[in-house]
């Protein structure tokens, strides 16, 4: 899952590109409006975490640039004002959810998975697919009832094809989705981890969850039950 | 760019006004007056001169079928030459008679109207260069032998006289009505600086509000300025109120956050910060920080209050909050009329709803319903099918910081802002147990009539 943080302060904003970094996130980071709103525009993220306070151009603007130009991935404010006006007026701009500063980072964490979550159609942070249960909130996947031991890489190679099930994904987007930018695109990572993950989710070989769809990518397939 | 400025004063635009209006006033005035003087004139003049016929006539008499008439006669102007009033009498074409004062003057030929027993004429020619009225009469004679004869009696009357009366007239009446004029230019501008003494004396009240020397202003103002005056005292009183409020929150802030900074800097300095004390303290002053700026934004007075539409609010407030809580897929019933009103400032009514509705969607399982109403007060109630709030524990979660459910978040400050903004418009809040199984919040506010 790939995130934008725009956040002026720099303290707040390293600690929370750090915090975010760890939980398995790859986090892209602006310090002002104009940058983030230009990053926002030419990147596609899965979330964006916007302070309303911002120099050059208001949290509130970029907002509303943003769904201006249809983009609708989940945003999240961020605001030091702790009145209804501004979080009524910060979610009619297009926000869909606000926290106020200052908060606790594994709440900031809670929040973003359920936005990431609700924004791929899921209501629930556990998504059953017959045999193979993913925990969203615990970052953690069971087959039969049986602990996966995946490394986080591979936590989020499946998380995300699980989020857009019977889609199929090009390597292109999970490498844009899930890993920084310095990361070796003609490598053949993503391959590798597919087959990791294949060995680990179904070594019998009776179950084919992920299909690999020649020159276009690969598509989960199971469905939810 | 004169003329702007003039109009930019009061006074200006009323002498302005005047200064318009007054000539086409006098201009019309004076017309009227003279034109019915000159008719008023020419009616006299009329019946004077058919006096004179009738005086004329009375005089006539007919020996031998001719008219006749003494050679001295009793208006002594007809016995003068050139003296401006001449007398004819014509029998068709023929002038039978002529005043001895004709004598020197050639009067005007006779006219082509036909003789007619009665008939009078009155007309206006000029004789000798003269403007001059014409009156004639005619009249039937019967002669001694029985037969009857017709004349026409002409009377001709120089209008110099007339002329100069009339001339003198106009210039009296113009001399009245410019002098006139001045007067009421004066009056007014008078009257003008009477009336509207009573705002400089407001420009001067100001300027001692402003230096310090009073602070507020005197009531002692005409009636139409007065509602002016005490609605702007009581701006003054609670612009006054809200500053030292600020001050006092500000002095509350720094001595309350004094506290936990001591604590945090005795442990630093002690070489001893265990991670779960310095996560108190920040928690204890974050919660200061809201608490004192929410109380100090929400004690705004009640005074400068608009009528809010609730309806409004509300629905922005659900919408938002449909967002935050998608999850829950919360169903919501609201039963609110669209005339309820709250007279105050919309920031506050939207920290009063905010809060409410956000515990009932925090606290239920899916259903929310929020119902408003007035009559001698405004009353809005929040009900949710959630777990409620118990009865022993009702008093305790309006006060500032406890949750009845520890488990959730910045609970405990939200209900003590309500309690703190409806208390500054005095209005109450009591919890009780919802028609959908959870807790019910009812809150009331007086009503301001418009």
């Amino acid at each position: 899952m790939r995130l934008l943080i725009i956040e002026d302060e720099p303290e707040l904003n390293k600690t929370l590109c750090h915090y975010l970094h760890s939980g398995g996130y790859v986090v892209d980071s602006a310090s002002d409006g104009r940058e983030g709103l230009y990053l926002a525009s030419e990147h596609p993220y899965d979330l964006a975490i916007i302070d309303l306070g911002l120099p050059k151009m208001d949290g509130i603007e970029v907002i509303k640039a943003l769904r201006e130009k249809r983009i609708g991935y989940p945003i999240l404010i961020l605001t030091a004002r702790d009145n209804w006006q501004d979080k009524v007026v910060g979610l009619e701009a297009g926000a869909d959810d606000y926290l106020v500063k200052p908060f606790h980072n594994e709440e900031l964490r809670a929040r973003v998975n359920a936005l990431i979550r609700r924004s791929t159609g899921h209501a629930s942070p556990v998504l059953n697919f017959g045999p193979v249960t993913l925990d969203t909130a615990a970052k953690v996947v069971h087959v039969d009832g049986q602990a996966l031991e995946l490394t986080s890489f591979e936590y989020n190679t499946l998380e995300y094809l699980v989020h857009h099930a019977g889609k199929v994904i090009s390597k292109t987007e999970l490498t844009e989705h899930l890993y920084d930018q310095d990361f070796d695109r003609d490598s053949n990572t993503i391959e590798v981890f597919i087959g990791r993950l294949r060995k680990k989710l179904d070594p019998e070989g009776s179950l084919k969850p992920i299909t690999t769809l020649r020159g276009q990518g690969y598509r989960f397939n199971l469905t939810q039950s | 760019m004169q003329l702007l400025r003039f109009t930019d004063s009061l006074s200006g635009r009323l002498i302005l006004a005047s200064m318009l209006l007054l000539p086409v006033f006098v201009l019309s005035g004076g017309v009227a007056l003279d034109r019915s003087f000159a008719q008023s004139q020419a009616v006299a003049e009329q019946e004077s001169l058919r006096t004179q016929v009738y005086l004329l006539l009375g005089a006539a008499e007919i020996f031998d079928g001719a008219l006749w008439l003494p050679d001295a006669l009793q208006e002594p102007r007809f016995n003068q030459p050139d003296s401006g009033l001449y007398a004819r009498i014509l029998d068709g074409n023929l002038t039978v008679w002529q005043s001895p004062s004709a004598l020197a003057t050639t009067l005007p030929p006779a006219n082509d109207l036909p003789l007619v027993t009665g008939q009078e004429y009155y007309e206006s020619l000029a004789l000798n260069g003269q403007a001059t009225k014409l009156f004639s009469f005619d009249v039937a004679w019967d002669t001694a032998q029985g037969r009857e004869k017709n004349f026409r009696f002409e009377v001709f009357h120089e209008q110099t006289a007339q002329i100069a009366e009339r001339q003198s007239y106009r210039r009296q009446l113009w001399r009245w009505l410019g002098s006139l004029t001045l007067l009421l230019i004066v009056v007014q501008y008078t009257i003008q600086r009477w009336g509207l003494r009573p705002l400089q004396s407001l420009a001067q009240d100001l300027q001692k509000l402003h230096s310090g020397e009073n602070l507020t202003l005197s009531e002692n103002y005409p009636a139409e300025i007065k509602p002016v005056i005490s609605n702007l005292n009581q701006v003054l009183v609670a612009e006054r109120e809200q500053r030292d409020r600020y001050r006092h929150t500000l002095a509350d802030l720094a001595h309350s956050l004094k506290t936990p900074l001591a604590v945090i800097r005795s442990h630093l300095e002690s070489d001893s910060l265990p991670v779960e004390l310095l996560h108190d303290q920040v928690g204890r002053m974050d919660d200061i920080i809201r608490h004192q700026l929410q109380r100090s934004v929400s004690q705004t007075s009640t005074f400068a209050g608009q009528a809010v539409g609730v309806q409004a609010v509300v629905e922005r407030l659900l919408k938002a909050l449909q967002k935050v809580y998608a999850d829950k897929q919360i169903q919501f019933d609201c039963q609110l009329p669209a005339d309820s009103r709250f007279w105050g400032d919309e920031g506050d009514l939207m920290e009063i709803l905010g809060n409410l509705l956000d515990n009932a969607c925090k606290y239920c399982h899916q259903r929310v319903a929020v119902s408003a109403g007035s009559d001698e007060l405004l009353w809005l109630e929040i009900g949710d099918d959630g777990p409620g709030i118990p009865e022993q524990l009702r008093q305790v979660v309006l006060t500032r910081g406890a949750r009845a459910d520890t488990a959730q978040v910045g609970q405990g400050i939200g209900l003590a802002v309500v309690v703190d903004i409806l208390s500054s418009y005095r209005g109450s809040l009591q919890i009780s147990q919802s028609a959908l199984g959870g807790a019910q919040v009812r809150i009331e506010l007086p009503l301001r009539q418009p």
